[in-house]
């Protein structure tokens, strides 16, 4: 990447958060408070079929008899979930067809993500399903994907016009009954991504959807539900920006990917949630469910660089339920000021030569909390499965923490299991041969992080590289210890 | 505080059966807990123990351990042996058992208390405490042995040693469950005081046969101070060795060590914590795991660096072998740090023996159960060999590869 020092310090100066701004668009708001009521309006206001409703409601029932989890290593003042409007949405004035009926407010919010719809369409190759305030407002490329017999549109669209596919699979790879969160999002869910990839097609683009929390005090509970039927692939992009914010906002999404037999799904995460200001105060909470399953000789592969939130609670998972499926898990996570991470995988090896890769970096400065929680599971019938995992930190100030939970439960003997860790500072004579030749600390520093990362970086798309690798200088902002 | 409480002993004495759940000392432990996780105390429950004291065992070459010299200590059913001891007086080392009086006032308030801790204090039935002087160096291993030699009995005891400035001890502890008896339980507690300069080495050996054993072991370290212990772990139902090792001063050495070799269904739990407190200290963990025949293993290491205890050097190793389909490993090595100016890693693995090594063994005509043998022996050695008594040394290998 070629840009200079001034460059990168005149954007640190600026630099508090980039995406701060809200846009002013009428919403309609469901009232404060969770009942079966709301999840009955919410349900009717998205013209749900009635299987759908029954399917909130006993999330809705099991979800009040759950308690909110709180073993992780993370410390917050519990949501309020009566305290939230559960729902949202621009309001619609018609079915849009082209871009020029869309609300020119939005376009420009677009634009200010860079993420300009008829640039996009033109130029980049990527569909982006646009989510803002949980309701897909622009689909693009849809078309184009539509003859391949690609199915990529929002959530809601999908109940009402896939729902053999939705019924099918939905709640499969998590269930309602999951966790906390997720079935607080199996009651509430206001929209979220759809796909589906049918037999042997290899999709030509890489499927984009960018998630943007926008109206005050609006929880966001979205859901995506991904399947990639026989022997196909897709390539999966979610990037996140928040407007600047005071008080809590709670994100607990529910991720499902469904690789069938001999398919490959990677995923890609850019997560940049308003992380709070430098004393700690706001920020999103992210509590999230992502799990894939794997059928015979699939591979599920999750990327994440995650640098936002004041909270992180995120283990991207793989069940490795077919023999010769592959599971991957690459992170870099990044908690600076008063940011808490408690964020890992989970690899589950049921079938035989199963193999699985963990691979996360954590970087904390500040006085961020970052631990890194991963599970990995033989089961007694995972005959010569394989996993390794490594999973180093780097600490860059003294009062920042970065701890390392790994769960290893091997049931099965001819499994080989590895795991490493390391915590370190970065280290002096790395610093010093950099200043040596003349490159100033701050930018040695963020050479040095990149370096360190790059293993991770290299499994993003191109799109999300740069982007990442900019977004990892940018957060350590300031934080040289 | 608990120990105050005499009722329960009095209850006891009135009602000899002891129903671990019905008392009234705190949540009893459950699978949900995380430190709890594995452990499975359904086994614990079942039974229902007594505590009436007799001794069994007539003399100690009966239960297959090593000649023993020099000073011995004896506890058999959670009571002191005299007649199989051998309390030699030397000079510089001080003796007390519970009956001299006022120790178990003296005893201070655990600091990490639990359902086993609150049950070892409120049903107390023997204590030793050992004071070495300052500035002594005893070579000779002083010999610790708990017995346990009766059905459903229930022996709650705890050992304390302090050592003062620049002294340097060796103690070997046997935690040893007869052949002929089965359900006994011993819970022990250990508690280690090591002033600075000093150094203490501990090896703990531990063959239950059909008994339970938990230990739970608080070591206090001050500047400069060094402390090892050794643990083997050869036979029991549940074996459960919990380690608190807080280092207090600079320049403190810890290192703990550990093999464990559980067989036939039996579950082998090894959890240990050191905090480091303050700064430029070193602690090393090594833990072998050699699981068969449904033996399930547990490692559960955790090393927390706290703020400002800056230049720690940890180090977390844990290897374990799986023998056979039904066996089971649970290994969960922690970092915790909140220090930037660290050295801290850790390492797991798990698998099985290289099959062309077995290979490489078996085409010089030696038998596959001397193969295996021979590879588990290679295997633990790193272990065994930090003891340097080739008897002792012999012994548990012998013990561990249960041959």
């Amino acid at each position: 990447m070629s840009y200079t020092e001034k460059e990168l310090k005149e954007e640190l100066n600026n630099k508090s958060y980039e995406f701060g701004f809200v846009t002013d668009i009428e919403s309609e708001k469901a009232p404060i408070g969770l009942n079966e009521d709301i999840i009955k309006l919410i349900s009717s206001k998205k013209n749900e079929p009635q299987w759908m409703l029954a399917y909130r409601l006993e999330a809705f029932r099991v979800w009040q008899k759950m308690s909110e989890p709180n073993w992780a290593h993370v410390k917050y003042t519990k949501p309020d979930f009566q305290n939230i409007s559960y729902y949202a949405a621009p309001k619609k004035k018609k079915e849009l067809k082209s871009l020029d009926e869309v609300d020119p407010e939005l376009l420009r919010t677009m634009e200010k993500l860079g993420i300009s719809i008829e640039e996009q369409k033109k130029l980049s190759g990527v569909a982006v399903d646009f989510v803002m305030d949980s309701v897909s407002v622009a689909t693009s490329f849809k078309e184009k994907l539509s003859e391949l017999g690609i199915i990529f549109c929002s959530f809601s669209e999908a109940v009402n016009n896939h729902p053999d596919l939705v019924k099918k699979y939905m709640g499969t790879v998590v269930p309602h009954t999951d966790n906390y969160y997720s079935a607080l999002n199996s009651a509430v869910f206001s929209d979220g991504s759809f796909c589906y990839i049918p037999k042997g097609v290899r999709c030509p683009m890489e499927l984009s959807t960018y998630f943007r929390i926008n109206e005050s005090g609006t929880g966001q509970f979205e859901r995506t539900l991904l399947i990639a039927d026989e022997s196909s692939y897709v390539s999966y992009l979610e990037g996140c920006t928040a407007p600047q914010r005071d008080e809590n906002q709670l994100h607990a999404a529910v991720v499902e990917l469904i690789a069938l037999d001999k398919a490959e799904i990677k995923y890609s995460t850019v997560q940049n949630w308003y992380p709070g200001d430098a004393k700690g105060k706001g920020g999103v909470y992210n509590f999230v469910t992502k799990r894939g399953i794997c059928g015979y000789r699939s591979k599920i592969s999750w990327t994440q660089v995650e640098t936002g939130s004041a909270v992180t609670w995120k283990y991207p998972s793989c069940i490795l339920k077919g023999d010769h499926s592959i599971g991957e898990f690459y992170s870099v996570a990044v908690t600076n000021n008063f940011q808490q991470a408690d964020t890992g995988t989970k690899m589950i090896h049921i079938g035989k030569n199963t193999k699985s890769t963990i691979i996360s970096k954590g970087i904390s400065a500040g006085k961020s909390q970052n631990s890194y929680r991963g599970l990995v599971k033989i089961g007694k019938g995972a005959k010569n499965s394989r996993n390794f995992s490594q999973c180093d930190s780097l600490l860059m100030t003294d009062q920042c923490g970065a701890h390392t939970f790994p769960y290893i439960e091997c049931e099965n003997p001819t499994a080989t299991v590895e795991h490493e860790a390391t915590t370190s500072k970065i280290g002096e004579d790395q610093l010093f041969y950099c200043m040596q030749r003349g490159i100033s600390e701050e930018k040695a520093i963020s050479l040095i992080v990149n370096g360190y990362a790059k293993e991770v970086l290299n499994k993003l798309p191109m799109e999300f590289a740069v982007e990442a690798q900019k977004l990892l200088e940018i957060s350590l902002e300031g934080s040289v210890g | 505080m608990i120990i105050k409480d005499l009722n329960h002993n009095s209850l006891l004495k009135e009602n000899s059966k002891l129903d671990l759940e019905a008392l009234n000392l705190g949540s009893f432990p459950k699978r949900k807990e995380e430190r709890w996780k594995y452990t499975p105390l359904r086994f614990l429950k079942k039974i229902n123990f007594h505590n009436q004291f007799n001794f069994k065992i007539e003399h100690l070459n009966s239960l297959g351990i090593p000649k023993i010299e020099g000073l011995v200590i004896v506890l058999e059913n959670g009571k002191f042996n005299s007649s199989l001891s051998n309390i030699i007086d030397l000079m510089d080392i001080e003796l007390l058992f519970l009956n001299d009086g006022d120790i178990v006032n003296n005893s201070q308030e655990p600091s990490h208390k639990d359902y086993f801790t609150n049950l070892n204090f409120s049903f107390l039935t023997e204590k030793v405490v050992l004071k070495i002087k300052p500035n002594v160096n005893i070579n000779e291993p002083i010999n610790f042995v708990n017995i346990i030699s009766d059905d459903n009995c229930i022996s709650n005891t705890q050992f304390n040693i302090d050592i003062y400035e620049n002294s340097k001890l060796h103690i070997r502890q046997y935690f040893l469950g007869s052949s002929n008896s089965k359900d006994g339980f011993i819970n022990h507690r250990n508690q280690v005081s090591l002033k600075s300069q000093s150094s203490l080495t501990v090896d703990k050996f531990q063959d239950l046969n059909q008994n339970f054993n938990f230990c739970n072991e608080f070591i206090d370290q001050e500047q400069e101070s060094k402390f090892i212990m050794n643990t083997f772990s050869a036979s029991g139902i549940i074996l459960r060795n919990d380690v608190f090792n807080n280092v207090n001063g600079k320049n403190c050495h810890s290192e703990l060590n550990g093999v464990f070799a559980p067989i036939e269904k039996q579950h082998f739990d090894n959890h240990t914590t050191i905090n480091h407190f303050v700064a430029d200290c070193k602690s090393f963990e090594n833990y072998k795991g050699v699981i068969k025949e449904s033996g399930v293993g547990v490692f559960n290491g955790k090393v927390i660096v706290h703020q400002d205890a800056q230049k720690i050097e940890a180090f977390q190793k844990n290897n374990n072998i799986l023998l056979d389909d039904e066996s089971k490993i649970y290994s969960k090595p922690e970092l915790e740090i909140y220090a930037d100016d660290v050295r801290c890693s850790h390492g797991s693995t798990t698998g099985r023996f290289d099959e062309e090594a077995l290979f490489y063994l078996r085409s010089r005509g030696i038998s596959v159960k001397k193969s295996l043998e021979l590879m588990t022996l290679g295997f633990i050695n790193e272990v065994i060999e930090k003891s340097n008594d080739s008897a002792y040394k012999e012994f548990v290998l012998k013990r561990l590869l249960k041959d």
